[in-house]
């Protein structure tokens, strides 16, 4: 499916950006046990190509991050970037609507997509004769988007679908989609990825087709190809087929006229400020979200253990204190770190057993927070998600598409598809004492926003 | 990864080669009575161990329904020597994921983790199958939070309509019933019931074990044969089929779920398959199915989604267990064009099952057979696959033979099964959604039965 993956990333960005130490296998030998061969070019039109040779069977996986996302989007245009996700499988002037699904699926591959907030992300997984044929597809639908009338028109009636799939018909949609305009209030983050039903029932081909040609340029994509190649060969027919595209020299100077710095600054209205919606659910579903930091940081990777040791398993402090405990106030409970690259949202999510009071556990969170923070994070509890993030790291690079995915990602937010050796480092080195003072420097209710939404709000 | 190489090169030549790989890298033991299948794989320093029982929830009192289920994610609640916390914490210190699944046939059990921690993890994990004493109080807490999740999924509709749709479709059969359980049957479950339901699957279930980690790791057999508390005198059952009796349909009805403030259908169509369906025509219903929904160029994608802008998605499904299967169209639209969805789905069912375009059966087939191959590439999945095979008592080398098995099935063949798996006439049809709908589905000549979906929990 060509679809939004903002909650899935959520866990992408919370684990795969993840190695550790353990007690007895050291970090160096989880990252030895780790190794690419890989070589990456930058072409002189600026596209930046990673190549890692993996013969393990004769497939490849073919990964294109274009570096434009909800950020981007001025009001009018909200969902623009994941509409144009969905056109980009509407064809091209090579190769026409219909053919692009038809060249990977009858040829046995599969391909996908996904939009957040600062990427879209294009994947293709097929057999490696077929490397050439996708190559030249990708690069007649980066310069030649066909964007026909008549399928722009069914495919605003899908993303629509796909918008009350997702977010309308479902309390947990909705209640992510006002977590992130309430914490992000007034800055680029705040406008949803799906985008505003108004803008998606009014945007017109011709502002498509200028977002298209503002983003889609090859100075704004990183490509990574993994699995049955040689590294030489795949240069040369990336250089013979995407060589003879124009970069965008506009490009640099438009995204820093569209967003400065200082617009991801957090403008909104917090101190524990509480946003009621109504739902269907006859129990209550919240969110606690926090002020938090953009990817890149140390406390971004701080606030990273921190949601792990609060929220993942049954052992995790939150789950002990408000599931697992004599008497439950939650069915389920949650924390994530959501680190984008331009700022971030820390947030404890749950849900409560019917008779549970939103008040009291709004309050009773804070004062969780602060309490366990000074109690409970031990140097066993950190230990515990270093073992975690390695195994999570490790599992994740079973296939192509895998490493394909952990490089790319890391290429793209670090500028070097090999940072994930300074994470595992900086992951190691971290704390108990760095993890409590997180705590008391973020998890505040001066920091805060509570989103509730069931039936009785 | 050389058990990749040799699984491309299998699926390339020939059977006798397929076997020689199996004898290489696949080894059989035997230990204290078990068959353990351990697929040798030293390409991470991670294990993935599957326990594989030959029971699962068909054979569940009417008023215990979901116990098995229970009972499995239960065993974690403590023991006569650790509490819940203790046994949570020591788990998941080693990073390492647990968890069972259960289906109406069979159940598994899994644990994967880093190699060093193998021994460790394994150690507390039999010592729960050998000694859950399942706490009246923590039971008790387990219930309350299955229950506000089942009430919740009112707003999850999708999972909503599934739901209602396997009580539906499968009436009658001894497979209706959902393998979580329902509202009624879990608060009827006792601490004594999940005791002696853990001791039937420990003495009386025949197990198997499916390991995928590198060779040799000491003390494995040690823990399985004495710590676990497994009979070697347990046998393989067969799954009963004492109720097996289909309720008759009426082509024209549509069973309608009403749920509020619903701005989108959810359609379900699909029917029960016998165990005779199932095993002689195991790739052609894999053909067929993918054939319908099974990819952005399956005909209900184009002929929905491409075409006409119906959808977002649409998929369709012929599963399979040893003694029964399920056939299933799934898709949504919004309310406005629900009559027009579900005439293009009769009408594609219809045509379909006349005349399949020469084109789209050799697309198919290159399809199905490369994403057959791609679907093996991790090691996890191809041992996923053993299982599998074991359980429905086919030979492993079936899985080299499928791609010759693909290109066996003839046009007319694949027209006819379409045709004998979706006949429009012998559907079960579903409707889930804005009880606005009852009408506007009356008025199009449908019989309507409404349905509580609250019965369904």
């Amino acid at each position: 499916m060509k679809f939004v993956m903002q909650l899935i990333m959520l866990s992408l960005l919370a684990t795969a950006c993840s190695s550790s130490k353990n007690q007895e296998t050291s970090m160096d030998a989880g990252a030895e046990s780790v190794s690419f061969n890989a070589k990456k070019k930058t072409f002189s039109n600026g596209l930046t190509a990673i190549i890692v040779e993996n013969p393990k069977l004769p497939v490849f996986s073919y990964y294109t991050y274009y570096k434009v996302g909800g950020k981007h989007e001025k009001d009018g245009v909200t969902g623009a970037s994941h509409y144009l996700e969905h056109m980009m499988f509407k064809g091209a002037k090579k190769y026409k609507e219909g053919e692009f699904d038809k060249i990977v699926e009858g040829n046995g591959g599969s391909n996908n997509a996904y939009t957040t907030n600062d990427l879209t992300v294009y994947y293709e997984n097929l057999p490696s004769q077929h490397l050439k044929k996708i190559i030249d597809v990708e690069a007649d639908r980066m310069q030649n988007l066909a964007l026909n009338t008549d399928s722009f028109e069914k495919e605003r009636n899908v993303v629509l679908e796909e918008r009350k799939m997702r977010y309308e018909n479902s309390d947990r949609g909705k209640l992510y989609l006002n977590m992130m305009k309430a914490i992000f209030e007034k800055t680029p983050y705040g406008t949803s990825v799906i985008g505003k039903i108004k803008d998606l029932k009014s945007v017109t081909r011709d502002q498509m087709y200028e977002y298209f040609k503002m983003f889609y340029a090859p100075n704004n994509a990183v490509v990574v190809i993994v699995g049955d190649v040689d590294h030489d060969k795949t240069f040369d027919l990336l250089e013979d087929k995407f060589g003879s595209i124009p970069m965008n020299k506009k490009l640099k100077n438009y995204k820093e006229s569209i967003n400065s710095e200082k617009d991801f600054d957090f403008k909104g209205r917090y101190n524990g400020r509480k946003i009621s919606l109504k739902g269907t659910s006859p129990s209550p579903n919240f969110f606690l979200a926090f002020k938090g930091v953009k990817i890149g940081p140390r406390d971004a990777y701080v606030l990273d253990i921190l949601s792990s040791i609060l929220g993942d398993g049954g052992s995790s402090i939150l789950n002990q204190k408000y599931v697992l405990n004599k008497r439950p106030m939650l069915s389920k409970v949650g924390a994530g770190n959501y680190t984008l690259q331009d700022s971030g949202v820390f947030f404890i999510n749950g849900e409560l057993i019917r008779a549970a009071n939103l008040k009291v556990i709004q309050n009773s969170l804070y004062k969780t927070l602060q309490k366990s923070c000074k109690k409970e994070i031990t140097e066993r509890s950190v230990q515990r998600i270093k073992n975690q993030y390695l195994v999570d790291m490790l599992s994740g690079l079973e296939t192509n598409a895998g490493i394909a995915g952990f490089l790319g990602n890391r290429e793209v937010y670090y500028g070097d598809y090999r940072f994930y050796t300074k994470e595992t480092k900086i992951y190691n080195s971290i704390t108990v004492d760095e993890l409590k003072a997180a705590c008391g420097k973020y998890l505040t209710k001066k920091n805060s926003i509570f989103l509730s939404i069931w039936n009785k709000n | 990864m050389k058990y990749l190489i040799g699984l491309l090169l299998l699926l390339l030549t020939n059977l006798s080669y397929a076997n020689n790989y199996l004898d290489k890298n696949l080894k059989k033991f035997n230990w204290n009575g078990i068959e353990v299948v351990w697929l040798e794989d030293s390409s991470f320093p991670t294990y993935n161990l599957t326990v594989y029982f030959s029971g699962g929830a068909i054979d569940e009192s009417k008023n215990k329904i979901g116990i098995t289920e229970l009972m499995f994610n239960e065993m974690t609640s403590g023991t006569t020597r650790y509490s819940k916390k203790e046994i949570l914490d020591v788990l998941e210190f080693y990073g390492t994921s647990f968890g069972a699944s259960v289906t109406h046939e069979y159940s598994t059990f899994s644990l994967a983790g880093l190699v060093k921690d193998l021994e460790p993890s394994l150690k507390m994990v039999c010592h729960i199958f050998k000694n859950a004493t399942y706490p009246v109080k923590e039971i008790k807490k387990t219930i309350k939070r299955a229950e506000t999740g089942l009430k919740n999924i009112v707003n999850n509709h999708g999972g909503l309509a599934s739901r209602v749709f396997r009580e539906v479709s499968l009436q009658g059969t001894a497979y209706s019933s959902p393998v979580t359980g329902k509202l009624r049957t879990l608060k009827r479950i006792r601490a004594k019931d999940l005791h002696a339901r853990l001791k039937h699957f420990n003495k009386k279930v025949k197990k198997r074990i499916y390991i995928k980690a590198p060779a040799g790791i000491a003390g494995v057999e040690k823990i399985i044969s004495n710590d676990c508390g497994w009979s070697d005198n347990s046998k393989l059952t067969k799954p009963s089929l004492a109720k097996t009796k289909e309720s008759t349909k009426d082509k024209n009805t549509i069973f309608f779920v009403p749920v509020p403030k619903a701005n989108q259908a959810q359609i379900r169509i699909g029917t029960y398959l016998s165990s005779e369906q199932t095993k002689r025509d195991f790739t052609k219903n894999e053909l067929a199915s993918r054939y319908m929904g099974g990819g952005f160029t399956s005909v209900l994608m184009q002929e929905l989604r491409v075409k006409r802008g119906l959808t977002y998605s649409a998929g369709a499904y012929a599963s399979a267990q040893q003694m029964y299967g399920r056939t299933g169209i799934n898709t949504f639209t919004k309310n406005e064009t629900i009559v027009q969805t579900l005439n293009v789905i009769k009408e594609v069912i219809e045509r379909e099952s006349k005349e399949i375009p020469k084109a789209n059966f050799s697309h198919l087939k290159r399809f199905l057979k490369g994403s057959y191959l791609l679907g093996l590439e991790s090691s996890t999945a191809f041992l996923k696959n053993l299982l599998f095979f074991d359980h429905i008592g086919r030979p492993y080398g079936d899985i080299y033979k499928f791609p010759s098995e693909v290109d066996a099935v003839s046009l007319s063949e694949a027209q006819n099964k379409i045709k004998e798996l979706y006949d429009w006439n012998k559907q079960t049809k579903l409707v889930l959604g804005n009880k606005k709908l009852i009408p506007v589905l009356k008025k199009a000549g449908f019989k309507v039965k409404v349905l509580d979906y609250k019965k369904y929990l």
